[in-house]
């Protein structure tokens, strides 16, 4: 499992998906960082973040994405979780950290949270 | 529902809780606990996939018998439910049918592995790629155990944490090997961690972990520690002739 690259897709003027890939680590965690970062100085304010392919996140994986919420839902936008597997939801819960997660089942249900919030 | 010989009222908990069994369960409990029974049992045995609703139903039912002065205890408690209740440092407040729990927690597969099979270890330069490589190895090791996908990635994750801090904050010397030494049985697995760096207690300098805080002040690192206590069961640390760090973790697979 070294698929640790992250990928990033607009799908509508004030949204995009951020694919973490399998591992989210020490090694990509600034990666997400810049990921949602450049995301949110071109404008776009909800980031969905996509798990289908995560495995494995340590706690600057955890850190790369906590710390950028604040940020979003300060300027009227969120980061939205989906296709979060139980195991690393249950990473989330460890950290007491699920309850102030936005969490979605999957990319469509996390558009229609976003667009709730508009 | 059933009655045993000894006047304990079993119920089981469904793992399904839509309405209507949420209805049908709760409608069970109540009925019974009109007729004052010796005590409660709560058969949780479907309960694989732990939610907070499960934890909840859980709640109410402890708080119907300590009104109702009838003892509750549940039964079939499985790996799952024991680990979210360790969680959300709930456990003390149920009496658990713990024999029943040992034995049906075993995350090992049905024939146990060979005394080898139990054992990993690895010495490795406190480089990236290096630890990157030994996580393979030791995930490989625990999908050989069959260690169930939840309690693989908590141990994981430790594993990790545990010698990305030995190399981020340990001073260890870059042709120093670190040493990690696992052993496994029916009860526990025991991660040993090895190295030459500084003296550091883990033990002494957990940090204070508040979710909200962590979240209001955009808290991006400082979560290793928090994560390594939260997934193990105990910590012991060593100062071995002032130049080695010896490090055991120790995760119970039913705890």
């Amino acid at each position: 499992m070294n698929e640790s690259v992250v990928s990033r897709t607009d799908i509508s003027p004030d949204t995009t998906v951020i694919d973490p890939g399998q591992q989210l680590d020490n090694n990509n965690a600034h990666e997400m960082v810049d990921a949602i970062g450049r995301a949110q100085a071109e404008g776009y304010r909800y980031v969905i973040i996509d798990m289908k392919n995560l495995q494995f996140i340590s706690s600057s994986g955890v850190g790369s994405i906590l710390g950028s919420v604040e940020a979003l839902r300060e300027a009227g936008g969120d980061i939205v979780l989906c296709n979060i597997s139980e195991d690393i939801k249950n990473v989330f819960r460890v950290l007491d950290l699920l309850d102030f997660m936005t969490i979605a089942a999957d990319v469509d249900q996390a558009r229609e949270r976003c667009a709730g919030k508009r | 529902m059933s009655i045993r010989a000894d006047n304990l009222t079993v119920v089981t908990v469904p793992r399904d809780l839509s309405e209507q069994s949420l209805a049908d369960f709760e409608q069970a409990v109540n009925t019974l606990l009109q007729r004052l029974p010796g005590g409660l049992e709560l058969d949780c045995s479907e309960l694989g996939l732990v939610s907070s609703s499960h934890v909840n139903v859980l709640w109410t039912v402890r708080e119907k018998c300590l009104e109702a002065r009838v003892p509750l205890r549940l039964c079939h408690v499985t790996p799952g439910l024991i680990r979210i209740l360790r969680i959300l440092d709930l456990i003390e407040f149920f009496q658990l049918d713990t024999d029943l729990a040992e034995d049906k927690s075993l995350p090992l597969g049905q024939t146990p592995p060979a005394e080898d099979d139990r054992r990993f270890e690895i010495d490795l330069k406190p480089k990236s790629e290096e630890i990157l490589d030994s996580l393979n190895r030791f995930r490989q090791f625990l999908k050989d155990l069959k260690v169930d996908p939840m309690c693989a990635l908590e141990l994981e994750i430790v594993f990790y944490e545990t010698l990305t801090n030995i190399r981020a904050h340990g001073h260890v010397d870059a042709a120093d090997l670190i040493k990690v030494r696992v052993e496994a049985d029916d009860t526990a697995i025991e991660l040993t961690f090895i190295d030459g760096g500084r003296a550091f207690n883990p033990a002494e300098n957990i940090p204070k972990h508040d979710a909200a805080q962590a979240v209001r002040s955009r808290q991006k690192h400082g979560f290793g520690l928090t994560m390594i206590v939260r997934m193990t069961d105990a910590m012991d640390y060593e100062r071995v002739d002032d130049k080695l760090n010896v490090l055991k973790l120790k995760k119970y697979w039913s705890r």
